[in-house]
């Protein structure tokens, strides 16, 4: 069993890496945008402006998208950053989770609108959202484990 | 009343993350 980790360092390095994706992904859009106006030859950066919520999928007036933006990141941040206190999951999980909301959250309150210019193929998506899914994908595998290890959930 | 806590407790651990991804994220449909 690995010990408990101290929670204030733990705290320390959530914001730490909350921050250096915040600052990363903004810029990344500064830099795209950038690159977009002039032209590159990237051909997988194509700065786009969305209003909307992951794909579209929830749309809705700015006020309620900021709303639901934040009220995610303070309910699922603090729960993934209490997990990681505990020592449940990893620190970079809740800190790339909220980094990476953050740095939407931001784009959104600013200009009313998510700067995308990583072009996937199908989609285009930004650092954010890259941090994100990876934030997400680490917590559902610690889920696994933790519960193929002990029967429990984190 | 430990089974109905543990299910809510595990039904909330799978729907809060992808409501998080829903809300937090941006993505576009390539245009």
């Amino acid at each position: 069993m690995t010990p408990r980790p101290n929670r204030r360092s733990t705290a320390v390095r959530i914001g730490a890496i909350a921050l250096a994706t915040l600052v990363a992904d903004a810029g990344t859009k500064v830099m795209a945008v950038g690159l977009g106006s002039v032209h590159s030859g990237l051909g997988f950066v194509l700065p786009i402006q969305n209003p909307d919520l992951s794909l579209g999928l929830a749309p809705g007036s700015v006020p309620s998208m900021l709303a639901a933006s934040a009220l995610g990141i303070l309910i699922f941040g603090s729960y993934t950053a209490w997990s990681a206190t505990r020592g449940a999951i990893s620190s970079w999980i809740p800190g790339l989770l909220v980094g990476g909301g953050l740095g939407n959250l931001v784009d959104r309150l600013l200009f009313g609108a998510v700067h995308d210019w990583l072009d996937l193929g199908k989609v285009v998506v930004n650092l954010a959202d890259l941090a994100i899914l990876a934030g997400l994908a680490g917590f559902l595998v610690s889920l696994a484990v933790g519960r193929s290890r002990t029967g429990e959930t984190p | 009343m430990k089974t109905l806590y543990r299910v809510a407790t595990r039904t909330l651990l799978v729907v809060l993350p992808v409501l998080y991804v829903v809300v937090a994220t941006a993505g576009t449909g390539h245009p």
